[in-house]
């Protein structure tokens, strides 16, 4: 192959192994959620007997889980003793504003969920309506727009109309499916 | 039966949805970032609106257009649209650069188009075989088979590392068991919320970890600045491609198999083609590979094509989806109350005929619609990440709340996605956990039932049952070839390895 650094490795590129550090946070973590898991499995109740217990499987399932972390662990134990290393993910130095999107996105749901309201105009036989959905929608958009793609504010803005717009329409309209908010 | 299925198939109002659903998909497949699943994924909230029949021709149109899309931007901006298309874009970039983009592009369309065709066949073939056998399955085999389906799936997703394959099947099954359970319904994992007494939807959980983290992912990466080679007159290579009809053929067969198997998906079978095609070829050919070689385009493209009709054989016979972009068609017929299945033929009579037909539908628009969207394509290039991901946002919402018309899916949807960074972050494979996520129900019943069933009986008895017998067998040997993997890799001090 001309260029080795495309070898395949696997059905997702990014899945494999990781700096040494990062494995052993996992599966500390993974350790920690399956002894919960076992905990609140065995604490279940058993209307019929154990054999159709319903803590049965995710009892075993993180019991499994809990082995899997460990060898986990100890792959990244090997791996750190013999000095193998790898590098951070790439998208590690954009952590700040996918920290900001994150939060961003965060808000947006949360503004739907709070905020609810509906108006309907109605135009001789059609009734057209527009609710919290489109309106924080279209605000997040601008704010998300600005802080990404970098143009102007009236850009943005025009950009958001037309596209919550055009969703707005299609799900309302065409598939006649409630939209959020 | 047939016949009204083709036919069905064959009204103009679902013709034209099916071009629709191909068009968006070449577009959005050609879009770098923009993959297969997260198509698909999006679009089960606006399936949710349609007709059972439209929604089915439509997600084959997405699915089959978009596995070509990829191929695209490969060729013409050497960034592949979807990850299946890196070996078309080591051969059609280096192509494009000596001014045959056109003619490779051409290529890339005619070997797709007879890479689904391959696939449909062994479809149409396989299919009535398996549905025979899989109807013997009963509750202590449909376990086996879940948790060979998650297990073979975490195996394939992180080809490096298996062990991070599992732990996030594991970790779907996990969040499959919020709610109640469905043999004496005592909530399990809700924290006396109401609210998940219902369950997780997989819909959110897969618009969260294919979409939204995707977002979050690239986004904030900052643009990529590519500028589209020439394309110059699209030429469909017809005599061409029957030179490499072998290639052609083994392809599609490697493409059709690595489809059925869970997991293994469109980017396996196109790396495994292409690496078995290079072993293969005539040395005049061979000294190509790299450098701009045809036939190795054909193997690429035939296989991730074939791939298709290979990932609906386990999703539809056996309910376990071949793929992540399955796991959506599957989301998207459950919403119609269509469960697939070893009962499917019995259960929807025609169903399966109906997506044979809908799939061949889709496959000869794909051809024609292929070759007049690569320009608007290179238009999409110019376009900046800024602009289209943000997007996809509000329709990532919209999609996981149109499932249920609940908030909490899109609060899980948000989770997901939170979820699927820092996996991802951590390099675990996203794939699994959508597995665990659908399978761990089917395995959580049927371990009780046959656990019920077998109380009392011998372990000779237990084994005597052949198939759940050989299917215990193969999820060992899974575990046990995938530890071995691992401690074959021979340690590089200072570099990768285990």
């Amino acid at each position: 192959m001309a260029e080795d650094s495309k070898i395949f490795a696997g059905e997702e590129e990014s899945a494999g192994f990781a700096a040494p550090a990062l494995d052993l946070i996992a599966s500390v973590a993974l350790v920690a959620l399956s002894v919960w898991v076992m905990i609140e499995a065995i604490g279940m109740r058993r209307p019929a007997g154990l054999t159709t217990a319903p803590g049965l499987l995710p009892f075993v399932v993180a019991a499994s889980l809990c082995l899997m972390a460990i060898a986990l662990a100890v792959f990244a134990l090997r791996r750190r003793r013999l000095g193998l290393s790898i590098g951070m993910p790439e998208d590690m130095a954009a952590v700040g504003r996918t920290v900001f999107l994150v939060v961003l996105i965060g808000i947006y749901i949360a503004a739907i969920h709070v905020l609810s309201f509906e108006y309907a105009v109605s135009l001789g036989e059609t009734r057209l309506e527009a609710g919290s959905f489109e309106l924080i929608s279209i605000v997040f958009l601008t704010i998300v727009l600005l802080a990404f793609w970098g143009a102007a504010l009236w850009q943005c803005f025009l950009v958001s109309v037309v596209w919550i717009g055009f969703l707005a329409a299609v799900f309302r309209y065409v598939f006649v499916i409630p939209l959020p908010g | 039966m047939i016949i009204d299925s083709i036919l069905q198939a064959l009204s103009p109002y679902l013709v034209l949805v099916t071009l629709a659903g191909v068009s968006l998909g070449i577009v959005w497949g050609a879009l770098p970032g923009l993959s297969t699943t997260m198509a698909m994924a999006l679009l089960i909230g606006l399936s949710a609106g349609m007709e059972q029949a439209t929604a089915l021709s439509f997600m084959l149109g997405v699915y089959t257009g978009s596995v070509f899309g990829g191929a695209i931007s490969a060729v013409l901006i050497n960034i592949p649209g979807t990850p299946d298309a890196v070996p078309t874009m080591i051969e059609g970039h280096a192509l494009a650069k000596r001014g045959e983009g056109g003619r490779a592009l051409g290529m890339a369309i005619a070997a797709s188009f007879v890479g689904n065709w391959v696939g449909i066949l062994l479809l149409i073939f396989f299919i009535p075989l398996i549905l025979q056998f899989a109807l013997e399955f009963r509750s202590w085999e449909m376990f086996l088979l879940s948790i060979l389906g998650i297990t073979v799936c975490g195996s394939m997703a992180a080809g490096q590392m298996p062990l991070k394959g599992w732990i996030s099947g594991w970790i779907g099954m996990l969040i499959a068991f919020v709610g109640l359970d469905a043999m004496h319904a005592v909530p399990r994992f809700t924290f006396g919320s109401l609210a998940l007494y219902d369950g997780i939807n997989y819909v959110a959980i897969l618009i969260g970890l294919f979409g939204m983290t995707e977002i979050i992912r690239v986004l904030p990466q900052g643009e990529m600045h590519a500028l589209p080679t020439a394309v110059g007159r699209i030429v469909p290579p017809i005599r061409m491609l029957g030179r490499y009809l072998k290639a052609a053929v083994r392809s599609g067969l490697i493409g059709t198999v690595i489809g059925a198997i869970p997991g293994a998906g469109a980017n396996v079978a196109s790396f495994l083609s292409y690496d078995i095609g290079r072993r293969r070829a005539p040395k005049v050919e061979k000294d190509k590979w790299g450098k701009g070689s045809y036939e190795a385009i054909v193997c690429a493209e035939v296989a991730n094509n074939a791939n298709i009709g290979g990932s609906m054989l386990p999703t539809l016979a056996l309910g376990i989806p071949g793929n992540a972009a399955a796991a959506a068609l599957m989301g998207a017929l459950a919403l119609h109350n269509v469960v697939v299945g070893p009962t499917i033929e019995v259960d929807h009579p025609g169903l399966i005929y109906f997506i044979y037909a809908a799939l061949i539908v889709a496959n000869i628009l794909m051809y024609g619609a292929a070759f007049a969207l690569i320009k608007p394509c290179v238009w999409l290039f110019s376009l900046p990440r800024g602009l289209l991901m943000p997007l996809i946002i509000p329709v990532c919402v919209i999609g996981a709340f149109a499932v249920r018309l609940n908030m909490l899916d899109v609060w899980v949807m948000f989770g997901a996605a939170i979820l699927g960074y820092v996996l991802h972050l951590f390099r675990f494979p996203l794939a699994p956990i959508v597995l665990g996520v659908i399978l761990a129900p089917l395995a959580d019943e049927n371990l009780r039932r046959s656990l019920f069933l077998f109380e009392g009986r011998t372990i000779g008895y237990v084994l005597s049952q052949y198939v759940g017998t050989v299917l215990l067998f193969v999820v060992i040997l899974i575990f046990v070839e995938g530890v071995l993997r691992v401690r074959k890799r021979k340690p590089k001090s200072g570099g990768q390895g285990a």
